[in-house]
């Protein structure tokens, strides 16, 4: 039995959307709920940052992968 | 995000006195936790590589493993986030006029309780623990003239300053309002009298 290979990529989209999504929220509160402070906007900062370097490093992988492939379970 | 110089009802003269999130130690601890789960991925590729196992072998399964270790970043990097924004989110304001506690627990839970310092009756300070004695912060409990309900500052810096702070603030803001309640009490007499004149 064979399965395509790009499930794992649904399975990893789905995953970075479920980021995406409790990540604004995050960001949200940060906004509206923290103190004007060097300190806040700082990490908020840094998150946003760190968060797209992830991203954009998981981006370079996922485009060098040849998703047509299948996985070979039995 | 909220200034402290636009303090939502401020009156003329108010200034914000303490502003106080929980000591830096406890964010210390919580960087430490992540920090330590953030090895994990690494300390697991290391073991799979000194004895590589027939299950983690096949380029799918390097593919898998790849995007899992991506996932598993964007979570602790997610999570780290929020448990930072747990600890910042919760800040006691106190001023020349009034005590605001603002506690976030959780994301969708959010408790902002504000009290005139005329009303507290009792300001207690308590150090529990080891290092919150080493350290130096513990929590501050603020009880109000005819309720049950206080306010706790929770892992605040130097409770006992604080605490005594508090309570000379109080006592200070207590004579002024009583000054302020025989000042109007004098007046209202003046203005009965003038009109009992008339």
């Amino acid at each position: 039995m064979q399965i395509p290979i790009f499930i794992i990529l649904i399975l990893y989209l789905i995953a970075a959307g479920f980021f995406a999504v409790f990540s604004l929220f995050l960001v949200y509160h940060a906004l509206k709920f923290g103190v004007a402070s060097v300190m806040n906007v700082a990490a908020l900062f840094i998150y946003v940052l760190v968060a797209m370097a992830i991203i954009i490093s998981s981006y370079f992988y996922i485009i060098a992968v040849d998703w047509s492939q299948q996985i070979i379970i039995f | 995000m909220f200034s402290l110089k636009y303090l939502p009802h401020k009156e003329a003269d108010e200034k914000p006195i303490f502003v106080l999130h929980r000591h830096g130690f406890v964010l210390g601890v919580i960087i430490a936790g992540f920090l330590l789960i953030g090895i994990l991925p690494l300390a697991a590729y290391l073991i799979i590589r000194a004895e590589p196992y027939q299950f983690f072998t096949g380029e799918a399964m390097a593919i898998f493993l790849r995007l899992l270790v991506f996932v598993f970043y964007l979570f602790w990097w997610m999570l780290f986030y929020y448990a930072f924004l747990d600890y910042y989110l919760d800040v006691w304001i106190v001023t020349n006029y009034r005590v605001i506690g603002v506690e976030q627990k959780g994301l969708f839970n959010r408790t902002v309780a504000e009290y005139k310092l005329f009303r507290i009756q009792d300001v207690v300070a308590e150090q529990k623990g080891f290092f919150a004695t080493l350290v130096n912060y513990g929590e501050i409990h603020i009880q109000t003239a005819g309720e049950q309900q206080v306010i706790k500052f929770k892992q605040v810096p130097s409770p006992n300053h604080v605490a005594r702070e508090l309570i000379r603030l109080v006592e200070f803001n207590k004579k002024q309002f009583a000054e302020l309640e025989k000042m109007e009490a004098g007046e209202m007499a003046n203005e009965e009298k003038t009109q009992k004149n008339f």
